[in-house]
């Protein structure tokens, strides 16, 4: 494994997924990022794992809770920590996202310091 | 004449002519047309290498502020980044919350768009006025207050709307004061935009709603409980204890659906076995809300209704019940003798057991 500990950020809004990639960073961490849910599967199916996926929900073509359950399902992937992006006010969405097998969620609108936070209790600090 | 120009000179015949001239006519417009499509697409291609260009230069500043950071010093806002920086602040401010939020709006009082944003609310086309309305919303600017409250009369919907979630926005208790008799008055406005609107300001709307509600005309009073119901606003037992008496099914339906405190467990028994089958339907779920142990049988003597829907949710308030567990529910579905309530109660089990093995 690298010093850096790897992210792959899933997100379809170029703004955001920008200012993700761009916090992540800027604390050590290697960012993938991948922009719908056919290149994540394409992604989960071809790659190896990295150290986190922050996942977000509403994805064009297949979305974050088919893609949660792939992840659980692919050898190799099973474990590693997943931290999904849930709309405001969808409670409904953030239980199914547990029950799918996140780890952890983020509402949005979020805040950028509690996703670090959050991020923080499944990655060692970067080097 | 030589054969060239004989080629391309118009014939005499006037058939002909006319034929001649309505395509030489097609050609020019085609040609015409041509040159807009190219001018179009150079148009598109220039503001969308502005849109870059803009983008390039303002977002490591957003993102550095969304992350905690102060720049020394920022660039000079030209005019024609104006819109493209509104555009990109407005996004960021819709997904970011808390200190992320305060940092982008300090970011733009330190830029003066809020200045610009007044000016474009009070003279800009339709488009720089929506990005106005939503800046300064985001911005809580009181300044704009008068200016947002005259937009709220627009026949233009989507700007009337943005203006009026602006002003929660700026002032929520204000606003409530102003906006719920609007909206209870407003049938034409989707129930939809209404709570998106005043899901911000729901406290001080409730207190709004409590004091309107028993000066209401009787034909309000459903859009009224239907706002309070999307706001989950709890209502005085008072007035829903009157609006689950009334001899109006659309104000009895309407209390049934925010109804959420044990107290009103009696009242909403009563109701159970209305005549009206939609009263039957929201009294079943509201008792699955505030049902005690006891309520498993009346809620199971609803499971062989002559409506389907009343029997449908009969089973879902049963099987949400917290204190039945998997056994429970089989017992009772063992226990049916109705063919119709053993079918409905089946199919509810086996709705909702594939959510319990994934727990």
């Amino acid at each position: 494994m690298s010093a850096q500990p790897s992210v792959l950020v899933v997100e379809d809004d170029v703004h955001i997924a920008h200012v993700l990639s761009f916090m992540l960073e800027r604390q050590g961490y290697r960012v993938t990022h991948v922009a719908d849910g056919r290149a994540a599967v394409q992604h989960v199916v071809s790659q190896p794992a990295p150290d986190l996926v922050l996942l977000d929900v509403m994805l064009p073509y297949v979305d974050g809770f088919e893609i949660v359950g792939l992840i659980r399902a692919q050898a190799g992937w099973e474990s590693v920590p997943v931290l999904m992006l849930t709309a405001k006010n969808t409670e409904r969405d953030t239980v199914r996202a547990l029950d799918a097998g996140a780890n952890d969620f983020v509402i949005k609108p979020f805040q950028p310091q509690e996703l670090l936070a959050r991020l923080r209790r499944f990655l060692k600090p970067a080097a | 004449m030589t054969l060239s120009t004989a080629a391309f000179a118009a014939p005499s015949d006037p058939i002909l002519a006319t034929a001649y001239w309505t395509g030489i006519g097609a050609l020019v417009l085609t040609l015409l047309l041509g040159l807009q499509i190219i001018r179009l697409r150079l148009l598109l291609r220039a503001r969308q290498r502005r849109d870059a260009r803009a983008l390039a230069r303002w977002r490591p500043i957003f993102n550095a502020v969304i992350v905690g950071e102060t720049p020394a010093g920022l660039p000079a806002l030209s005019k024609a980044e104006r819109p493209h920086f509104i555009k990109l602040w407005v996004h960021l401010q819709a997904s970011l919350r808390g200190d992320a939020s305060d940092a982008l709006n300090a970011l733009a009082r330190r830029l003066g768009v809020e200045r610009d944003a007044r000016t474009m609310l009070a003279r800009g086309a339709r488009t720089e006025r929506l990005l106005a309305t939503l800046l300064l919303g985001h911005l809580g600017d009181r300044d704009s207050w008068d200016t947002l409250r005259t937009l709220t009369a627009s026949p233009d919907v989507t700007l009337s709307l943005s203006a009026l979630w602006a002003l929660v926005r700026i002032d929520p208790h204000a606003a409530a004061a102003y906006l719920t008799p609007l909206f209870i008055e407003r049938d034409d406005w989707a129930m939809s935009h209404v709570a998106g609107i005043l899901k911000e300001a729901s406290a001080p709307v409730a207190g709004v709603m409590a004091d309107l509600l028993p000066t209401l005309a009787p034909e309000r009073l459903p859009r009224a409980l239907r706002i309070a119901e999307a706001l989950r606003i709890d209502l005085p037992p008072a007035v829903l204890a009157d609006a689950m008496a009334s001899s109006d099914i659309g104000l009895v339906t309407g209390a049934l659906r925010i109804v959420a405190t044990p107290a009103a467990r009696d009242q909403v028994r009563g109701l159970l076995a209305h005549a009206d089958w939609q009263v039957r339907v929201l009294a079943a779920k509201a008792i699955g809300r505030i049902g005690d142990p006891s309520d498993v049988e009346r809620l199971a003597a609803l499971l062989g209704d002559r409506e389907w829907w009343v029997r449908y949710r009969a089973a879902q308030a049963i099987v949400e019940l917290p204190w039945l567990g998997p056994d429970d529910l089989d017992a009772l579905h063992a226990s049916l003798t109705d063919r119709f309530a053993a079918d409905i109660f089946a199919q509810v089990i086996a709705e909702t057991r594939p959510l319990e093995r994934v727990a």
